[in-house]
């Protein structure tokens, strides 16, 4: 069994599993998030990572890359270079996903979403999905959370891991706010 | 450069010609908000930059339209390249920059 740091939600032990793999590549003071690691590169830029093994049983089938970028440029907000690549393992179905959320004090509701990436078998490559949003005109303490995911586009099944793939999600605040030169910033 | 507008703040940032491939050519584009940092004056478009080859290009651009330009670099750290003295929340200057 492959050592595994974090699980994803969908996770058996005694059936197709996905986990987290240890973080890889550059850790630094800011790093927040130990899977998907998030480091927060400036006000304007988060960046996460993540490597998900997954199998079936005791047998390790493959991995996944994940790496998506956030940006922030006056109001606009953008999630670009997420992406996610095959390293190992059989032919899978999946797409990627962007959701924009607004939080306010009566919770959490959908804003901006897109669907891209490949939407059908997951080859040995790179896919990315960019998508732009802007903080409404009229915002002071606007807050919005973001979350990503890549998921099967085929019924789950539970004999075969790309049944099992599921939501790999995270999220992080943003707060925009009138009377600055740059409105929108992630907090400290 | 003098302006041709009074208000407002442009955004410059580089982005992929096809923002799905990672692997594609760096190009500048941007925005005008009618926002100019104080909380005077309520956000909202002004104008949409086309895409240019050169963070030069970019700035002329802004520059005809208003005295307050910020800029990302490739990093998305923040620089000021207006023709207003720099704002006391961004002191970074792109003409500066390392």
């Amino acid at each position: 069994m492959t050592a595994c740091s974090a699980m994803v939600p969908l996770v058996t032990r005694s059936g197709p599993w996905a986990c987290y793999g240890s973080p890889i590549g550059r850790l630094q003071p800011q790093a927040s998030s130990p899977n998907p690691v998030r480091l927060r590169e400036s006000s304007t830029k988060y960046l996460y990572y993540a490597t998900i093994s997954y199998g079936i049983n005791q047998t390790p089938v493959g991995e996944v890359f994940t790496r998506y970028v956030v940006t922030l440029n006056g109001r606009q907000i953008r999630a670009s270079e997420f992406s996610i690549k095959r390293s190992a393992g059989p032919e899978a179905t999946a797409k990627l996903g962007v959701t924009f959320q607004e939080v306010t004090a009566h919770g959490v509701s959908r804003w901006d979403t897109r669907d891209c990436g490949p939407s059908g078998h997951l080859g040995r490559s790179t896919y990315s999905c960019t998508k732009n949003s802007y903080a409404p005109a009229d915002f002071d303490n606007f807050q919005v959370s973001f979350s990503f995911a890549w998921k099967p586009i085929n019924e789950a099944h539970p004999n075969t891991v790309d049944g099992y793939w599921y939501t790999t999600e995270v999220s992080g605040r943003i707060d925009c706010r009138t009377g600055r030169t740059i409105p929108c910033q992630f907090p400290l | 450069m003098e302006s041709q507008a009074s208000g407002g703040t442009a955004f410059l940032y580089p982005e992929r010609i096809d923002p799905d491939d990672p692997a594609s050519d760096w190009v500048w584009t941007g925005y005008i908000d009618h926002a100019d940092g104080t909380p005077d004056r309520e956000p909202g478009f002004d104008a949409e930059a086309p895409r240019f080859d050169t963070d030069q290009e970019a700035i002329s651009w802004a520059l005809k339209r208003t005295p307050r330009v910020v800029i990302h670099d490739h990093d998305n750290v923040p620089y000021w390249a207006g023709s207003d003295p720099a704002p006391g929340d961004l002191l970074n200057l792109w003409s500066e920059r390392p």
